[in-house]
């Protein structure tokens, strides 16, 4: 099978990137918020708090799901005579990558801030 | 040449009598004939005039709170009517005017541009201007006899609750803007559908015009926005009506739970009403920069970025109410990371002026205008993105300066903008004077006079929503320049308005296509014919009219798609929605009163509501099912018709017997605005246990297995047998998929009464909040369950009276999908009712 053959990008992966940063930054607010209810930042795991490290996992876990997409974009193929795929193949690499950054930026303060302050 | 002479009279005749018998089909006569208007050139204009005068009483409050305001200790406004001033002037503002503004300009030009003869659903775009001019009324009438809401306009509880707001003034605002959000949510998804669905043949996804990615992605953020606040609004009205205590925290509520399901709603509402306006500049400033805009591919990806990152920025309306650090960064980060594609945007626009060959002509000047301010209110919102710095100035005029520069520089300069660029084309004049540019001017700098001072009001420390302040506060020459700037804008507005009444009366008769752009709402007579184009275009290329600058006549002169009248049946093109190949020829409804009599009940309804007389409402309710089963006989086909002819030797089925109606997108868009709110109350439910005081409840729910099962049987049987029903096996044989059709419907009464018997063994819900919730979520499933029921028997009666055949499988498939999503619905409730609390209790 030649990389032409292959299907042109489903319209769903121009949304795709950013429906996992949403799923990280609700996921990332209701665990903060069950945590902080429940007591997890007194429960020691290790050097982290339990409240900390299942922020962490949520993060780095829809990080690596972005990692994948973005790599899975940058893979589809590049159809030379269909326009209509090719923009949708560069709306979803663009907006993975938005999302990887934005997420990158929304989480980057869980290592440091005090979480149930 | 002879041939030529003889061929040209002839080519003109045809074009004529084509005129004529489209203008007859499709144009609604004058009179009171003139109520069963539907068609989008009708209806759009109808949303923007009413909009325009929304706008004016909004203004006019505006000039009440500045006169109040312009020196200390005035004693012009007592503080309740300023109250309802100030409340008025923000809902008015935001409800009536901004919202249905873009809406209207989408039901206006949305079909022109995208190459279509109207929207997918004129019934529905008739029936959402009724219940907006309708729910817009109520609140103005309740201004008049000064009963207007007055808790401000995000109605913050417990100010808002019963005890604190005894009077109607807040159902007033409940029942009101809930009426006119019907008309948002209709728009929304008939904005989508018509986008994807109705566009000219060859309009690809990558060559729609930049101004429908804006609206699409414009009507998505309004079919998830909308649901949180109108859960939020029954929920209040629920509590105020009945004492349901959701947001009383003596009994388990939260007053922070509303501000949770507002703001849902509220932040992505700014963009929502930004986007439309960023649409109308990406459309007009490479017109009249003269050359194509930069970036279009990036401007795509930021409104998707914007799009989503709006709705992670809810909370920083609530950073000062006692939420950890660590969240305060989340919305933190998410507001400062929503400036980066705000800013790609701008720098798009920058680099086509840059690169093109600008023509400083009206619309180019509010253009500018957009811009310094604009930039301002945007570099004001990323301080305030910051947690420190908004602490230092929450509830303080800084705030009422940055949303002003962000909203009226985001939205009413392009507005204006756009409405001197589409003049022409509305009448087919253009101003004979430049009132405009001293309309301009005046509005740029009153406006800079009145919100530019009003930063340093605010940073001074004068809080928002006061009365009066003393006269040695430091406040009172701060504030008398901005009633003076207020004034002197005012008066830029009256201008303006005077302008666009004078060039209708007085005006100039335009050139086709003015600016020489190249999208095709230029590509047709102005003002445009009811029918827009007597045949539909081929596109090959994002700027069709810039490649064929003849394509207006030849459109005219039924050269192109459906060029002819057929059945006397208005047609318009389906396609797909990817590709923009054709799919379908869609059938339109004609002329109705059925959109207005639809809305009178739906407006008996929320008045019976208000007025708390509910056995009416009940009426009301059943007077809303039923005329809106009236809409349906004219939506099908009683027989298959087969592919038919569409000119140019090419064909395609009716919508009816087509494997993606736009009908079928409608369905799944209203069933995801409905998940949304459903999983706003499933949020409100796990809010309360896990942040509101006075929990666990002191009595749970009993454990009710019978009941449980009978709902789940019902419910899964019923999606089950509607699924049977349109199966290809079935759906031949009338007997067969009439039993199944039964069956579903049984099945939904068996989920009824499945749910019912939950709510009665559940604790005094005027106790505690948790029975309230419960009980509420119960009552949804059970409302899916009902509906689940009209659409069994609707799909009965549509199989009995020969709507339904195996290629005509719409109607049916419609209602397993409803039948699915209630069955998703009735599951998740059940989880909710009977496993929250083993988890949290």
């Amino acid at each position: 099978m030649t990389r032409t053959d292959r299907r042109p990008a489903s319209p769903l992966l121009m949304v795709a990137g950013f429906v996992i940063w949403a799923s990280a930054f609700s996921l990332l607010y209701a665990a903060l918020s069950a945590g902080c209810a429940f007591g997890w930042n007194g429960v020691r795991v290790g050097d982290l708090d339990l409240n900390r490290l299942v922020l962490m996992a949520i993060w780095i876990g829809h990080l690596l799901l972005l990692v994948g997409l973005q790599i899975y974009c940058l893979l589809l193929p590049k159809l030379a005579d269909d326009s209509t795929g090719t923009f949708t193949r560069r709306i979803a690499i663009g907006s993975t990558a938005a999302a990887l950054v934005a997420t990158i930026w929304t989480g980057i303060v869980i290592p440091a801030v005090t979480p149930c302050l | 040449m002879m041939d030529e002479r003889v061929e040209r009279p002839a080519a003109a005749i045809i074009a004529v009598r084509l005129h004529k018998r489209l203008e007859a089909l499709w144009g609604t006569p004058g009179g009171w004939q003139r109520l069963s208007a539907v068609n989008h050139n009708i209806v759009g204009r109808r949303f923007i005039v009413t909009a325009f005068v929304f706008f004016g009483v909004g203004g006019v409050l505006a000039m009440l709170i500045r006169a109040q305001l312009a020196t200390p200790r005035s004693a012009f406004l007592g503080p309740d009517i300023y109250n309802q001033i100030f409340t008025m002037h923000g809902t008015v503002m935001m409800f009536l005017f901004a919202i249905p503004m873009f809406e209207g300009l989408a039901i206006y030009l949305l079909p022109k541009m995208l190459g279509a003869r109207d929207m997918a659903f004129p019934r529905l775009s008739a029936f959402g201007y009724w219940c907006y001019l309708f729910g817009g009324s109520m609140l103005l009438i309740g201004l008049f006899v000064g009963l207007a809401p007055n808790g401000g306009w995000f109605m913050y509880t417990p100010l808002s609750s019963k005890t604190y707001t005894p009077g109607i003034n807040a159902d007033l605002w409940l029942i009101g803007v809930t009426f006119v959000e019907i008309s948002a949510l209709s728009a929304a998804i008939e904005i989508i559908a018509t986008i994807l669905k109705l566009r000219a043949p060859g309009m690809s996804l990558d060559k729609m015009p930049l101004l429908a990615w804006y609206l699409l992605v414009t009507a998505f953020m309004m079919l998830f926005g909308f649901p949180p606040l109108i859960l939020g609004s029954v929920l209040l009205e629920v509590e105020r009506a009945f004492d349901l205590p959701f947001f009383d925290p003596n009994r388990g509520g939260d007053a922070l739970l509303w501000q949770h399901l507002f703001w849902l709603f509220g932040h992505p509402e700014v963009y929502i009403i930004f986007l439309p306006a960023a649409g109308m500049v990406s459309t007009i400033l490479p017109v009249l920069a003269r050359r194509e805009i930069i970036g279009y591919t990036w401007i795509v990806v930021s409104i998707v970025a914007l799009a989503f990152l709006s709705f992670g920025l809810w909370v920083h309306h609530m950073f000062t109410v006692g939420i950890p650090h660590l969240a305060l960064a989340f919305f933190s980060s998410a507001s400062t990371a929503v400036a980066v594609p705000t800013a790609v945007q701008i720098f798009a626009w920058i680099g086509t002026l840059a690169a093109g060959r600008p023509q400083l002509k009206l619309p180019m000047l509010y253009l500018l205008g957009f811009f310094s301010v604009f930039v301002v209110g945007g570099l004001t919102g990323v301080m305030l993105a910051i947690v420190p710095f908004n602490w230092q100035v929450h509830d303080t005029h800084f705030v009422v300066a940055h949303l002003h520069y962000v909203l009226v520089g985001g939205f009413v300069f392009p507005m204006l903008a756009a409405a001197y660029y589409w003049l022409p084309h509305f009448t087919g004049k253009v101003p004979r004077h430049s009132l405009g540019v001293t309309a301009f001017w005046l509005i740029i700098i009153g406006f800079n006079l009145t919100f530019l001072v009003m930063h340093w009001t605010g940073l001074l420390g004068m809080p928002r929503r006061i009365t009066s302040y003393g006269a040695d506060t430091g406040w009172e020459w701060p504030n008398l320049l901005s009633s003076v700037g207020s004034f002197v804008m005012a008066i830029g507005f009256a201008l303006f308005t005077i302008d666009v009444l004078m060039h209708r009366l007085h005006g100039k008769h335009s050139a086709r296509n003015p600016w020489r752009a190249g999208t095709l709402e230029w590509a047709m007579p102005m003002p445009p014919p009811d029918y827009n184009f007597a045949s539909l275009p081929q596109v090959t290329s994002r700027s069709p009219l810039a490649d064929r600058p003849d394509l207006g006549n030849s459109l005219f002169g039924g050269a192109g798609y459906l060029g002819f009248v057929r059945n006397d049946w208005l047609e318009t093109l389906g396609v797909d929605a990817m590709s923009g190949r054709v799919e379908q020829i869609v059938r339109l409804p004609n002329r109705t009163l059925l959109p207005l009599i639809t809305a009178l009940v739906t407006g008996v309804f929320f008045l019976a509501v208000l007025f708390k007389i509910y056995l009416v409402a009940l009426l009301a309710l059943a007077g809303i099912v039923v005329a809106l089963l009236a809409w349906t006989p004219v939506s099908g086909e009683r027989r298959d018709h087969g592919a038919l002819p569409i000119g140019g030797g090419a064909s395609a089925v009716l919508h009816s017997e087509a494997a993606s109606p736009p009908s079928l997108w409608a369905m799944g868009l209203a069933l995801a605005a409905n998940a949304t709110a459903f999983a706003s109350l499933a949020f409100g439910i796990l809010f309360l246990w896990v942040v509101a005081p006075n929990w666990p409840p002191p009595e749970l729910i009993a454990w009710a297995p019978w009941s449980a099962l009978l709902a789940v049987s019902g419910f899964t049987v019923a999606f089950v047998a509607s699924r049977i029903a349109a199966w290809r096996r079935v759906i031949g044989s009338a007997p067969k998929r009439d039993i199944a059709l039964v069956i579903a419907a049984l099945g939904q009464i068996a989920a009824m009464l499945g749910f019912a018997a939950i709510v009665q063994s559940l604790p005094d819900p005027t106790q505690h909040a948790y029975a309230a919730a419960t009980m509420i979520i119960l009552l949804y499933a059970g409302l899916q369950s009902a509906i689940g029921l009209v659409f069994a028997g609707f799909g009965l009666w549509r199989s009995r009276t020969g709507y339904v055949s195996p290629i005509r499988s719409v109607d049916l498939r419609i209602g397993a999908m409803w039948q699915g999503s209630t069955a998703g619905i009735g599951a998740a409730t059940l989880l909710i009712v009977f496993g929250l609390p083993q988890v949290m209790g």
